[in-house]
């Protein structure tokens, strides 16, 4: 059966909603829980790997360059987690990263603002003026966040196979609406979307060893081959293209590594910054 | 051992030629086809445990013998194969039906595995490991 | 699959032939600044000046004139006034003498008067010599002479004789007067001379004020006309450069003039502007088709897949079953391998050329070769949209002389129009055949699709103008086809019916009609 990525605006909700479909349906779960585990096999701390997940961005913030690198080690890890169907995960930012696999449901709840506001500023009441505005502002975190990291906007519905408004929705119809969804056939693992799931497991791998290095890296893998792009000096291709290869080849299951060094990258960010 | 029945459907005339041996050897009785209005009329004559069909073909596209096959006998178990693998062509043809959808390139062991699998499921198994989990 | 948010990989390296194509166009650009510089040079500023100064000189002509002929009236004014003097002595003298006659009164207080006279005449001496000559005056001082030595006679006869009657005093007095009414009479012959001689030169002053305006007036008009016609003339002659620029007609702006001006730095602009116009140009073509390129590779990375796919199955059958294959099974795997590759090879090839940045190379062209390209291009879009395309195309046509990358580019641009627009399972004709004017060949991409409605079928080759979602149409497509076509000599015409289709038709000039006529042509009316 299907694995269910949910996101939403508020992270208690989408941890409420998932231990529903948990226990309801039988489901396993994939939450921060793996933090720990990524933290060890990546050598870093867990409060940073949290800190990157939730930090807004900002001026004196965590730079972009370096949340993306946590977010690496996270992704590579959550994607593993994804791989044996009937899964929820939540709160790893999946719904970005998860991207054309046809047996992952994303979902996105939108909570209500009262729920929403006591989460933000669980101190005590909120006068009335007060709501919207600390919404709006929240809202704009979580959107400069994930343009930051992943270059898209997680509000953007465009991103969810399903959207729900708890305003309108109760919770307990949510969960049963989702796990009727995700019953569908349309939903049903296959050799096709199991292969990309395991493509894209490899190639996450790989990047997440290679991208202290090379922050600019992009990486696709195809069955057991790599293809690899990086930047680098012209005079440094060569050496940089065999460390990269040789890298990479560590990881397990890795076949054939293709390098493509671009040397221009000058020319590259006038070309795309146009 | 019984044999499976399978059709296997492309206008690609090599992939016929060369799957149609590899099948066999693993306890298949294979019947090939590049022409699906062919294939279609073969279908209606005959019962087949499973079907193997391209997607993109010109007069009839595969999602249209899925469909043709599913409404016939809804036992036979369609493997779809296709060079065009998008999610939203997967999520249609299992919406429709398929039992396994599988993009090209592959290997002649991917094919075997999910026909094995769908040996399987049909209570017949035929000569082939299914030792992947995945 | 990516692990990033991909960005398009922009192949950074020109080819070769576009930069040659650069410095082709930079050559044509120093040879037309060099021709347009080289003239003599007659500003419209100059012309200005000249005409200013011409109407300056004019005036002072004509101020000159008018001046002296009031000094001249005045002049006469005076010497009227003079003789006007002049004769009142005179008159006085003549009663004085006539009431010595008649009365015997005192005949002294006469010679007074003509002593005055005399006087008169003697301090206006110069005045009245220039306006009657010496020989008048003379004559004038000698009859006052003569008159002053008659009345002198006659004192004196008075006093030798007292108051007694002489006979002589009657001849006498018929003498003085004789004299007097003789000097009165020429006096106001003089003067009534004089009074028409000044009446002629009021007139004329009169007269000279109004040809002078009657003739500033024809200056100015001359002059404005010139000026007008000559700024007027250039200003409609770069309306018509910005309508053929803007029409994609990139020819440089060269000499039409004997001497060069203001404008020609204009001109200079002009050219400059369309070099870089041109060169931007460039870079957007290449970047519109490289999108299309990204709309086509997604199909192309499809259709390669089934060739990999049948090497790789038979590859793996190769290895699984080698022992047990015999020579001509083996033989056979490895002849479909080889024409799988050649397969897969042919598809990227295809497309690989289209995308290769293009110099402007200008070569005759087989139309015909060109479309089924084109065609052979789009044909997964073709495939995934279901329709079908049809291409016929009329034999032993005249080749086309132009730019194969951009021709391709337009063809393509109409096709995938072509598709956008039609349903599922539709149809597209495209054909090749000769034009209806004779040295050109038509090109017809129809569609039987939506069609394109009225109101919006004179702004479809806008730039910019689009009516697909954002992000699937750039609105530059036919703007920028057009460009190319017309660079090429050539039109595109659209017939459309919403809901029935729409017809794109291309003529493009054949070889045998050379292209220098057209170059030669535009320098004839530029
Ligand atoms: N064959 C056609 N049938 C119907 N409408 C057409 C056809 N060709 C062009 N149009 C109309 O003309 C508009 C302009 O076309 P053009 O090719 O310039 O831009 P585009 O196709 O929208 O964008 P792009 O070519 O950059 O993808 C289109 O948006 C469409 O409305
Ligand atoms: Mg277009």
């Amino acid at each position: 059966m299907a694995s269910i990525i949910i996101s939403s605006d508020s992270s208690l909700t989408a941890a409420r909603v998932a231990d529903t479909i948990v226990d309801k349906a039988g489901f396993s779960i994939v939450n921060r829980g793996i933090l720990p585990e990524v933290a060890e096999r990546y050598k870093t701390g867990e409060d940073l790997l949290s800190k990157a997940l939730d930090s807004p961005s900002g001026f004196l913030a965590m730079s972009p360059k370096i949340r993306q690198r946590y977010m690496a080690y996270i992704q590579a890890v959550t994607l593993e987690k994804l791989l044996p169907d009937n899964v929820v995960c939540f709160g790893l930012g999946a719904h970005l990263y998860a991207k054309g696999v046809s047996h992952f449901l994303k979902v996105r709840i939108l909570t209500q603002p009262e729920q929403l506001v006591k989460e933000l500023h669980p101190a005590g009441p909120v006068p009335a003026h007060k709501v919207s505005k600390m919404i709006a502002r929240h809202e704009k975190d979580r959107t400069r966040w994930s343009r930051d990291v992943y270059g898209r906007d997680e509000t953007n519905a465009n991103l969810y196979d399903l959207v729900i408004s708890l305003n309108q929705i109760e919770e307990k119809e949510a969960v049963k609406i989702i796990t009727k969804t995700a019953a569908n056939r349309q939903f049903v693992p296959m050799t096709y979307s199991l292969n990309c799931v395991k493509e894209f497991i490899l190639a996450s791998q790989v990047r997440a060893k290679l991208i202290e290095r090379f922050p600019e890296c992009r990486v696709r893998a195809d069955g057991e081959n790599m293809v690899i792009h990086i930047q680098a000096l012209k005079r440094n291709q060569k050496k940089y293209a065999s460390l990269v290869k040789e890298v990479a080849g560590t990881v397990p299951g890795v076949k054939h590594v293709e390098v493509h060094v671009i040397t221009d990258f000058i020319g590259q960010a006038v070309e795309s910054s146009r | 051992m019984s044999h499976l029945e399978v059709l296997l459907l492309d206008d690609e005339p090599i992939v016929g030629k060369r799957l149609k041996p590899a099948l066999a050897k693993v306890g298949c009785e294979v019947e090939v086809f590049q022409d699906p209005v062919l294939a279609l009329k073969r279908i209606d004559e005959k019962d087949f445990d499973v079907v193997v069909t391209d997607i993109s073909m010109a007069e009839v596209d595969g999602m249209q013998v899925l469909e043709h096959v599913v409404a016939k006998n809804n036992r036979t178990k369609v493997i779809m194969i296709t060079g065009f693998a998008m999610m939203s062509l997967a999520r249609e043809a299992m919406e429709k039906g398929a039992f396994d959808f599988i993009a090209k390139p592959f290997k002649p062991d991917d094919l075997r595995l999910i026909i094995a699998r769908a040996a399987e499921a049909l209570g017949k198994p035929i000569d082939f490991e299914i030792n992947d989990n995945g | 699959m990516m692990s990033q948010p991909s960005k398009a990989n922009a192949e950074g390296p020109e080819s070769h032939d576009s930069i040659s194509g650069r410095h082709e166009r930079a050559r044509d650009f120093e040879e037309a600044k060099k021709a347009l510089l080289a003239r003599p040079r007659f500003s419209v500023r100059a012309q200005i000046y000249l005409g200013f100064a011409l109407v300056f000189l004019f005036t002072i002509i004509t101020v000159a004139g008018l001046l002296n002929s009031i000094y001249e009236v005045d002049h006469k004014v005076r010497f009227l006034e003079t003789v006007n003097q002049y004769l009142i002595q005179i008159e006085q003298a003549r009663r004085f003498e006539k009431n010595y006659f008649l009365y015997g009164t005192n005949l002294r207080e006469g010679l007074d008067n003509v002593y005055a006279a005399n006087q008169i005449l003697e301090i206006n001496r110069n005045q009245i010599l220039s306006i009657t000559g010496r020989n008048v005056y003379d004559q004038m001082l000698s009859n006052l002479k003569e008159y002053e030595a008659l009345l002198k006679r006659i004192i004196d006869l008075e006093q030798q004789w007292g108051n007694a009657l002489a006979n002589t005093e009657i001849d006498h007095s018929i003498d003085v007067r004789e004299q007097g009414q003789s000097m009165i009479s020429f006096a106001q012959e003089m003067a009534a001379k004089e009074r028409t001689a000044l009446e002629k030169s009021i007139n004329r002053a009169r007269q000279m004020h109004i040809y002078y305006l009657l003739a500033l007036m024809a200056i100015m008009v001359v002059n404005s006309f010139i000026l007008a016609r000559r700024i007027l003339v250039r200003i409609k002659q770069y309306k018509t450069f910005a309508q053929r620029i803007a029409s994609g007609d990139y020819t440089l702006i060269t000499p039409m003039r004997a001497y060069r001006d203001e404008f020609t730095e204009l001109a200079l602009a002009v050219n400059q502007m369309v070099l870089d116009v041109e060169a931007r140009e460039a870079v957007l073509i290449q970047s519109h088709k490289m999108r299309a390129v990204g709309t086509l590779t997604a199909g192309v990375a499809h259709e390669l897949n089934n060739p990999i796919n049948n090497i790789m199955i038979t590859g793996h059958m190769f290895l699984e079953d080698y022992d047990s294959l015999d020579e001509a099974d083996r033989k056979d795997m490895m002849q479909d391998v080889v024409n799988e590759t050649n397969r897969a090879k042919a598809i990227i090839a295809n497309l690989l050329d289209f995308a290769r940045e293009s110099g402007s190379q200008l070569a005759p062209l087989d139309v015909a070769a060109l479309l089924t390209d084109t065609i052979a291009l789009a044909s997964n879009r073709l495939k995934r949209s279901r329709i079908n395309i049809e291409f016929s195309k009329t034999e032993k046509l005249p080749r086309v002389h132009g730019d194969s990358q951009q021709l391709r580019q337009v063809f393509l641009n109409l096709i995938l129009n072509a598709i956008d627009a039609s349903k599922p399972g539709g149809k597209i004709s495209v054909t090749v055949l000769p034009a209806d004017e004779p040295h050109y060949v038509a090109i017809k991409v129809i569609d039987y699709g939506t069609g394109i409605p009225k109101h919006i079928l004179g702004s479809i080759f806008d730039p910019f103008f689009t009516t697909k979602p954002q992000g699937k149409g750039t609105g530059l497509g036919l703007s920028m086809s057009q460009g190319i076509v017309a660079k090429h000599g050539g039109l595109i015409r659209v017939f459309s019916q919403e809901g029935q289709g729409s017809t794109f038709t291309i003529t493009l000039p054949v070889t045998t009609f050379p292209a220098e006529i057209k170059a030669e042509t535009h320098l004839a009316n530029s």
